[in-house]
């Protein structure tokens, strides 16, 4: 053995040497005592020659020697590290540009998510002690209403009495026409008192908020204008306090304008006006005021909730609507929110989903770069030998490699930090405007520590792998030359395989996860929505009640504009409703009484309450099942004639006919009945998700004193076109601006966006699910090729010996592939096993899709075989191409 | 460049050298610095020192004729040359001048 090491010339001699010395030792000291000192000769003179002669020749190369210049700095140390380090990246730029697009790729998606997280879902909202501010809902249990508003005497009786609550306010949001300049606009105003400007903390930028006055009945009328209407409408014009702006026909004087920061619960508003309530009003009906309140020191939403209910006696005395009777018959209690509740609940499940998604990628990323790590530390033991054998320490070796890896993984955080923040502004910009507080997503200095801390532990784990591996190795056995065989490869390969059946278990997991929301997606998209949405625009208008006092003006000025409308080229059929399918608005309920069941509310179903005119339904195409539809006639002669859903009438008369039947809701007197003249189809009225409810629809102008008439003070107009929708859009302007000048319109879209947007949720965390499953899918493909590769390679002479023993290529090929099949086996097993436990967790995402549907799993395992089967046909392929003697000289 | 300064089993390797004369070449030279040092190195320990002798120009070596005993290898015979010779000179003179006073303390306690 020795003697291959060494030249002719120094074999001669030094084995000459020992020989003589052996043979010698022999005579004196014996047989093992001579075969001892041989040994330790043979070891002495292998390990000082050797060592010596690569000092020697690698002594002209003076950067590999430089760890053992005792005389230098750390500094100086570690910057000789980088530079080697960088050297060596230049060698492999493969390995280079895999490893660190990978940790881009992971922590860029890492950090958009987390920063999603940390601004939606753990930033406080902007008011002063956000945790104390509630909003104020009821419950009705009895009838499954479990999101109710106050009731606007509420206002004054738990503002009064109620120790709980600090303060309390009322907002009412809606849309108003404003002339701003000589133009209106339809903007979102908000109806307020005072009080909610205390609760969530605001100072004017310009003159005053509301003061307790403001809000008393008959005052002067004031409004604040949203800092961003001023910007854009009045260029920042201080003199516009003091001045009027006309809002719904009626004059406000502006006192003030509002910080850009500031929000209400429900969003943004442009204007703020005075609600003055009216504490001596007997309409406390209907649960349609929305509250706000901060809680008192010491009080819990809990606590509060129980102190208010004790406060109904005094609202049923206060109020004639209001009767303890009607509370128990209801089941109505309150039940407060805290409004960063009511703000991201919705969200919450989605975004955490994503969370767990996001670190799957990450793990995946991780397993990956450690893999290509491994391999560079197997090629690299030779450098390492060397290193060591210049008389470099362990901690030299240990430190040059560690600065790589950190380097490495420097630059991959950095890169993908970057990639991040573009991401960000992309999304703040262009994402889905359903998402709540999307706005003020951005990079925060905890998500930068959190991104930070993550670039640490990277390196920290990537700087130390190579350093254990290599500990393993004993130089002697590495200089030696050749890799067959050793005990050293074996082990790495073994950690390789584990490592790669982790990657495709994780990929799997991920995959089923999107697959899973694919599949409830589509199920949204296919849904029977009961109305044909294409084709179809939509809009809002409403009109002022100085200018349409009554409902005869009103459905004046809708049949004129219908039929103005109509006369448009490529208009086809156009109507108008208070309510559009899927729309955001809330829909008007109200318990509905038929002759029979009495007053007192047992048990009757809050029905939905609108109004429609009679060409609404051919224009969205809803069938009418049984009966007649609406006519104008009904609408002129208020002939009381209703449509009601099918569910309500399968509800209410199963089993008997619908039509003639006599129906109110509580809002009309006590003989307004309507009469049901048809059933309309089951359309999805209230939501894609929801199923269809009961709903009845009066005519424009309804039966004397149905006292609801107020529906049709807001409409949605809606046009069925024979041309693509948006061209006809000027020429329906044009006729608005005809029939009223002083009526803007607002929220035009078409009806297939309207339908886009109900499921957009559900689309983007598909999406995006999606999207890091692709790049899991991936990352672990290119994981297994390399695994595989390196095995092969490693068989090189085991191959070319079964070839030259006759073994053909196509057993060679199998033989490889077999063994790819296996660890992708093992890892799809895991990862079934993991995902049958885990996507219990999606339930809330999924619609009428099982977590464990067989299908989704079956074409995710499929999926993934058929990707490795390829990763490893690759270099199943190339081995099965080489030339045994090739082969069997390999090293 | 400058002056190469000797190692202290280098010049032991020298000494011996000079002393074996004739015969000096691996195995003598290590049991000649064992016998009369009591220090037993390893042979590579003693090849390494050689081959750096023989680089910074202080040993000459040539081959001579192989024997049965090797197994039919030749001997490699080292010869000090005339650096040397002075280099070593030079050293115990440095030494005998430094030690000169001091025998009574270093002889004593052997």
């Amino acid at each position: 053995m020795l003697a291959r090491a060494l030249s002719p010339a120094d074999r001669t001699e030094i084995l000459g040497d020992l020989e003589e010395g052996f043979a010698a030792r022999l005579q004196q000291i014996g047989d093992s005592g001579a075969h001892r000192w041989y040994r330790r000769q043979v070891a002495g003179v292998f390990w000082n020659l050797v060592r010596d002669r690569l000092r020697t020749s690698l002594s002209r190369r003076p950067s590999l020697s430089h760890g053992t210049r005792t005389g230098d700095s750390l500094l100086h140390r570690r910057w000789l590290d980088i530079r080697h380090a960088i050297r060596g990246f230049r060698r492999s730029p493969g390995f280079t540009i895999t490893a660190v697009a990978t940790i881009a790729l992971g922590v860029a998606a890492s950090t958009i998510v987390f920063a999603m997280v940390h601004s939606i879902l753990l930033t406080p909202l902007p008011f002063p002690d956000p945790n104390r501010v509630v909003g104020i809902w009821h419950v009705a249990t009895a009838f499954g209403q479990d999101q109710l508003p106050m009731s606007r005497g509420m206002y004054f009786v738990y503002g009064e009495h109620s120790r709980s609550l600090e303060r309390i306010a009322l907002y009412q949001p809606f849309r108003a026409n404003v002339m701003v300049g000589d133009h209106p606009e339809r903007l979102a105003v908000v109806s307020i008192t005072h009080e909610l400007f205390d609760i969530l903390g605001a100072t004017p930028v310009q003159g005053r908020l509301l003061i307790p006055e403001d809000d008393v009945v008959g005052s002067a009328r004031v409004a604040l204008l949203d800092y961003g209407l001023w910007s854009r409408a009045y260029g920042r014009d201080p003199s516009i306090v003091g001045d009027h702006i006309d809002i719904d026909g009626g004059a406000y004087e502006v006192i003030g304008v509002l910080p850009p920061e500031f929000r209400t619960p429900s969003g943004d508003a442009d204007v703020f006006v005075a609600a003055q309530p009216d504490p001596t009003s007997p309409w406390t009906g209907g649960f349609n005021a929305l509250g706000v309140a901060r809680l008192a020191d010491g009080a819990t939403p809990a606590s509060a909730d129980a102190e208010l209910a004790e406060l109904f006696p005094i609202m049923a005395e206060r109020f004639d609507n209001f009767s303890m009777e009607f509370v128990h018959e209801m089941q109505l209690r309150p039940e407060l929110h805290r409004v960063m509740d009511d703000i991201v609940g919705t969200v919450r499940p989605a975004l955490w989903t994503l969370l767990g998604t996001v670190g799957f990628v990450l793990l995946i990323a991780c397993v990956n770069v450690a893999n290509l790590i491994l391999v560079r530390t197997e090629g690299r033991r030779r450098e390492v030998a060397l290193r060591r054998a210049l008389g470099a320490d362990q901690g030299a070796v240990a430190a040059a490699f560690f600065t790589e890896s950190a380097a490495m993984a420097t630059l991959g955080t950095m890169l993908g930090m970057g990639m991040a923040w573009a991401a960000i502004r992309l999304l703040v910009r262009f994402g889905p405007r359903e998402i709540p507080r999307l706005e003020e997503v951005r990079i925060e200095p905890t998500v930068l520590l959190f991104c930070t801390g993550l670039a640490v532990l990277a390196a920290f784990i990537f700087g130390l792998i190579p350093v254990v591996r290599s500990r393993t190795h004993r130089m002697g056995d590495v200089l030696r030359a050749g890799t067959r065989g050793n005990t050293v490869g074996r082990n790495t390969q073994r950690l390789r395989t584990a490592l790669v059946a982790s990657q495709t278990a994780f990929a799997l997991i991920l995959l089923v996860g999107s697959g899973l929301l694919i599949k409830s997606f589509w199920q949204l998209r296919r849904v029977e929505l009961g109305f044909t949405p294409e084709r179809v625009l939509t809009f809002r208008v409403s009109l002022p009640g100085s200018t349409y006092p009554n409902g005869e003006s009103r459905t004046a000025f809708y049949r004129t504009l219908l039929q103005r409308l109509e006369a448009i080229p490529g208009v086809l059929a156009s109507g108008v409703t208070s309510r559009l399918p899927l729309d955001e608005n809330n829909l008007a309920q109200d318990p509905l009484l038929e002759p029979g069941r009495t007053e007192r509310h047992e048990t009757i179903p809050w029905t939905g309450m609108l109004m429609a005119s009679p060409d609404y339904f051919r224009t969205l195409n809803i069938p009418i099942v049984a009966g007649r539809g609406l006519t104008w006639t009904d609408v002129e002669t208020r002939s009381g004639a209703v449509l009601v859903s099918e569910t309500l009438a399968r509800a209410y008369w199963p089993d008997e006919d619908p039509i003639g039947k006599r129906v109110r809701h509580t809002t009309g007197g006590p003989d307004t009945w309507s009469t049901v003249a048809g059933v309309v189809g089951e359309i999805r009225l209230r939501g894609i998700t929801q199923p269809p409810g009961a709903e009845v629809y009066y005519a424009l102008q309804p039966v004397d004193g149905a006292g609801n008439e107020w529906l049709s003070a807001a409409m949605s107009v809606s046009i069925r076109t024979g041309v693509p929708p948006l061209t006809v859009v000027p020429s329906v302007r044009a006729a608005l601006r005809e029939v009223a000048p002083n009526v803007a319109i607002s929220s035009l879209q078409t009806m297939p966006s309207i339908v886009r947007a109900a499921s957009a949720q559900a689309a983007f965390t598909m999406v995006v699910l999606a999207m890091a499953a692709t790049i899991g899918l991936f990352m672990g493909g290119v994981g297994m090729y390399g695994v595989v590769a390196y095995i092969t390679g490693q068989r090189m002479r085991e191959i070319g010996v079964r070839m030259a023993l006759g073994a053909n290529r196509g057993r060679v090929q199998r033989m490889v592939m077999r063994q790819g099949t296996l660890v992708a086996g093992a890892g799809i097993v895991i990862g079934l096993a993991a995902s049958l436990a885990l996507t219990r967790l999606l339930r809330s995402q999924l619609y009428e899709v099982s977590p464990n549907d067989p299908w989704t799993f079956g074409m995710v395992t499929a999926l993934l075989l058929g990707v490795s089967s390829l990763a490893t046909y690759m270099p199943a392929r190339r081995a099965a191409r080489t030339d045994p003697t090739e082969a069997l000289r390999a090293e | 460049m400058p002056r190469d300064s000797l190692g202290d089993f280098e010049k032991l390797v020298l000494l011996a050298i000079l002393r074996l004369d004739k015969e000096a070449y691996g195995a003598p030279i290590l049991d000649e610095i064992e016998r009369r040092t009591g220090r037993s190195a390893s042979s590579g320990t003693l090849y390494v020192a050689l081959r750096r002798l023989e680089e910074k120009g202080l040993l000459t070596s040539r081959f001579g004729d192989p024997t049965p005993e090797r197994g039919g290898r030749a001997k490699r015979y080292f010869r000090l040359a005339p650096k040397a010779v002075k280099m070593l000179r030079e050293s115990h003179r440095a030494y005998h001048r430094m030690a000169e006073g001091l025998e009574s303390t270093l002889e004593s306690g052997r």
